[in-house]
């Protein structure tokens, strides 16, 4: 049975990074191992790890100092353990429940002689895995960060056996192992909650969308106050210190071993309560893995009934058809939202600050001619807006239905714009949202409010064509989930990067001169930003009706 | 309505079309047999135009699919062998989709969509997702998408895969009315009994080549079809 898990979970983490790696390879017929895209991936995902572990070191310093000037350097770990199991939790919690209920190899390893509390096993130790990833980001850099502290801090010393005590070592490879069990039993959990409710709701997809937006707007809120957070983390270290000591004895405990070698039975609490909650929580799904997986509740069954059918055009009927898609997939609402979202959280800020932007920006810029606030207002929504990547994924998303539009009487061109057409309609509340903000608020004029209604839509239209063209140069059909293609593929992080590039660059020829040159008007900085955009989406179209054509034919 | 003259398509090295030549007339159920990895479904494809071939032409109704693709594409339909289709939609919208596309009046749309999915049994279900749909079910509301805005040539690729008895029964009365209004039917299938009976031609294809072809009596003789089938593969295995 050991050997069986262990090829699982072998089968189940290859799986998985042999599939991200395809995919970041782009074509699927593409048959080198390292190419391009595979190259600039690893690259961004290697300088994301190292942004995340230097960011945790800098904390982890700046707050074990004050701990160490306060002489409660025994409260470093159980911080470090508390914030890298929320981080871990928070990054797997949504995988979980497909994790474990929703694999694709589910009802063939049913049918094997594997007993379904090994095939639960090889998920739980999965999800670890990725767990163990992402606690490892924070406490790496913590590890580092105690070591150095207790060399060069003499504050610390005086409470510990020596900088290479086998005790302390020992706890924190406890503490690396246990952080990742307790974020994978809570995990375990909510996905389980997730599993049982989601039967029973019949809009599942809104709910994701609902709770996915929560989380984003908790994380963003959290990430916006961090500084506040951290400050008053360390301007109030000994009242938190004082107050663990007294309500979290187990975490005292922890903490003294974990920081000082000495005691080391104060490590064992902890870890036997999360030894237990792990067994608990896999003995209690163990009891239900069949039904959860097997079962398929009888969604009540809607009634046909005959209306009046409407003729529409073909054109719409492919817009509408994307519209439809788009909405069917909370990963991708959630994914091309984000600019819909940024754009309403500039509106509220507008609504909110509006009067400080009036009052500095002449102070900032006593040279700047015209309405800047627009030129910027506008800029910035439409730096919002490529953030939509909705086409970037849409001609791999065809899939297995691509002989649908390929069999019928299309015109490419239609096709592509049908799904170009998404990008503006998804950026479009959020643009016009910000645009009444800023009309309300700030000091402009009608044409600076139809600049700052039409530039965001036309970066969305650019950005939009430039998606599908890109897309079409790096498709991938051969996707099992649709999330892989929306999230991993190779054409939508090529699509954000040269989209906010080629964004950018009109803006920059426009706000600058705009805001030191006097003789520079306003219509010169709208004119140029209007002539770019119709530009580039001219050149983007003629490249669909050429070469996308000839390429779309031989898909 | 269907003319396939000398057609080669090559896969890389491997040529898994190899000058293959056909004709289809109006009227005329045609009958396409072979092993898996024959050539069938690539056949299928080049004519349909869903995928480019290396030499050779293909004319629908007189036109060049290569030349003329959409004006080829307007004149026939085609169902593949695991027809995914738009799982977020529901069956009503979809065939209200491709109507659409085909530019069928509401009228057509009404008595056609109607007509069929009565006739197929599934006219109750509708209003659910494709999503929600059982293979058989998916592969009856294709049928319907197929044969409901008339196309004077229909491609079917294994169209009897996963439908009931009576569905499959339908469907054959389909494909003979289609005929009976001017169409022409070509489909693959490995269901010999279902050959022999409905279709009025019929082309044995192994390894890309075609090896046999013609009208059913000419093509089989005294024996069943299966039997010449079996032969065949013997002689040329």
């Amino acid at each position: 049975m050991v050997k069986t898990i262990f090829d699982l979970v072998k089968i189940k983490i290859t799986g998985g990074i042999s599939s991200m790696l395809s995919f970041m390879r782009g074509r699927e017929t593409k048959k080198t191992g390292f190419s391009f895209g595979t190259a600039l991936i690893l690259a961004i995902v290697i300088i994301a790890f190292l942004f995340m572990m230097v960011f945790s070191f800098g904390i982890a310093m700046a707050v074990g100092f004050q701990m160490a000037m306060q002489r409660c350097m025994w409260l470093f770990y159980p911080l470090a353990f508390i914030v890298s199991t929320v981080f871990a939790f928070v990054g797997t919690v949504f995988a979980a429940h497909s994790y474990l209920f929703e694999a694709e190899d589910n009802e063939l390893l049913l049918s094997m002689p594997i007993k379904p509390s090994a095939v639960l096993i090889s998920r739980m130790l999965s999800l670890y895995v990725l767990n163990l990833v992402y606690s490892t980001l924070i406490l790496f850099p913590v590890g580092i960060a105690h070591r150095l502290i207790l060399i060069y801090s003499r504050y610390s010393r005086a409470d510990h056996y020596g900088i290479n005590n086998f005790g302390v070592i020992l706890t924190y490879l406890i503490t690396l192992l246990f952080v990742p069990a307790l974020a994978t039993a809570l995990s375990c959990i909510i996905g389980y909650i997730i599993g049982r409710v989601s039967k029973k709701i019949p809009n599942k997809g809104l709910l994701t969308v609902v709770i996915g937006f929560s989380a984003i707007a908790v994380l963003a809120v959290t990430g916006l106050n961090l500084g506040p957070i951290i400050s008053a983390l360390i301007n109030y270290i000994d009242s938190i210190a004082i107050s663990v000591k007294q309500y979290l004895p187990l975490l005292y405990r922890y903490g003294i071993s974990s920081h000082s070698g000495k005691a080391m039975w104060g490590v064992l609490p902890i870890m036997t309560l999360i030894t237990a909650l792990t067994l608990f929580v896999y003995k209690y799904m163990s009891l239900n893995f069949l039904k959860l997986v097997t079962k398929r509740t009888a969604e009540k069954k809607k009634k046909y009934k005959s209306k009046p059918m409407q003729r529409t055009g073909v054109q719409y009927a492919l817009i509408k058809k994307e519209i439809g898609y788009f909405f069917s997939i909370p990963a991708y609402v959630m994914n091309a939202g984000m600019s819909t979202i940024m754009a309403a959280f500039l509106g509220i800020s507008i609504l909110l600050r509006g009067d400080v932007i009036n009052e500095y920006l002449p102070v900032l810029f006593p040279d700047a001619s015209g309405s800047l606030t627009a030129l910027l207002v506008g800029s910035s929504l439409a730096l919002c807006c490529t953030l939509n990547d909705v086409t970037a994924p849409s001609i791999s998303l065809e899939g297995k239905t691509l002989w649908l539009l390929k069999s019928t009487p299309l015109d490419p061109v239609k096709i592509f714009l049908g799904k170009a057409v998404l990008s503006p309609v998804v950026s479009l509340p959020g643009v016009l949202f910000t645009s009444i903000a800023a009309a309300l608020k700030l000091n402009m004029g009608v044409a600076d409010v139809l600049f700052v209604i039409f530039i965001p839509l036309l970066a969305c239209l650019f950005s939009g064509f430039l998606g599908v063209c890109i897309n079409l140069r790096i498709p991938r059909f051969d996707w099992s989930t649709e999330i892989t293609v929306i999230k991993q593929s190779l054409s939508v992080i090529i699509t954000l990067l040269v989209s906010m590039f080629f964004t950018s660059i009109p803006f920059v020829l426009a706000i600058v001169p705009a805001a030191y040159l006097e003789r520079f008007s306003t219509t010169m900085s709208y004119g140029i930003c209007i002539i770019y955009f119709v530009l580039i989406i001219a050149l983007e179209i003629f490249y669909l009706c050429t070469d996308g054509r000839k390429i779309w034919n031989r898909l | 309505m269907l003319k396939i003259e000398n057609l080669t398509k090559r896969y890389g090295d491997k040529i898994a079309v190899d000058n293959l030549s056909l004709e289809i007339k109006s009227g005329e159920i045609y009958g396409f047999i072979g092993h898996n990895g024959a050539g069938k479904t690539t056949t299928i494809k080049c004519a349909c135009g869903l995928i480019e071939f290396d030499s050779g032409e293909i004319y629908i109704d007189g036109i060049s699919i290569k030349d003329n693709p959409l004006e080829c594409k307007r004149r026939l339909s085609y169902l593949p062998d695991n027809p995914d289709l738009y799982g977020f939609m529901s069956g009503i919208k979809y065939l209200n989709f491709v109507a659409d596309i085909y530019g069928m009046t509401v009228e057509e749309r009404e008595k056609q969509i109607h007509k069929l999915s009565d006739m197929f049994g599934i006219t109750s279900d509708l209003a659910q997702p494709i999503n929600s749909y059982s293979h058989g079910m998916k592969q009856k509301l294709a049928l319907i998408s197929a044969f409901m805005h008339k196309p004077k040539l229909v491609l079917l690729d294994e169209p009897f895969v996963g439908l009931d008895p009576m569905a499959a029964h339908r469907m054959k009365e389909e494909m003979r009315s289609a005929c009976k209004d001017g169409a022409a039917v070509f489909f693959s299938t490995h269901v010999l009994e279902v050959a022999e009976k409905l279709c009025d031609k019929i082309a044995i294809i192994r390894d890309g080549r075609l090896i046999l072809s013609g009208s059913i009596e000419d093509v089989k003789g005294a024996a069943s079809l299966e039997d010449v089938f079996l032969s065949l593969e013997e002689e040329n295995g």
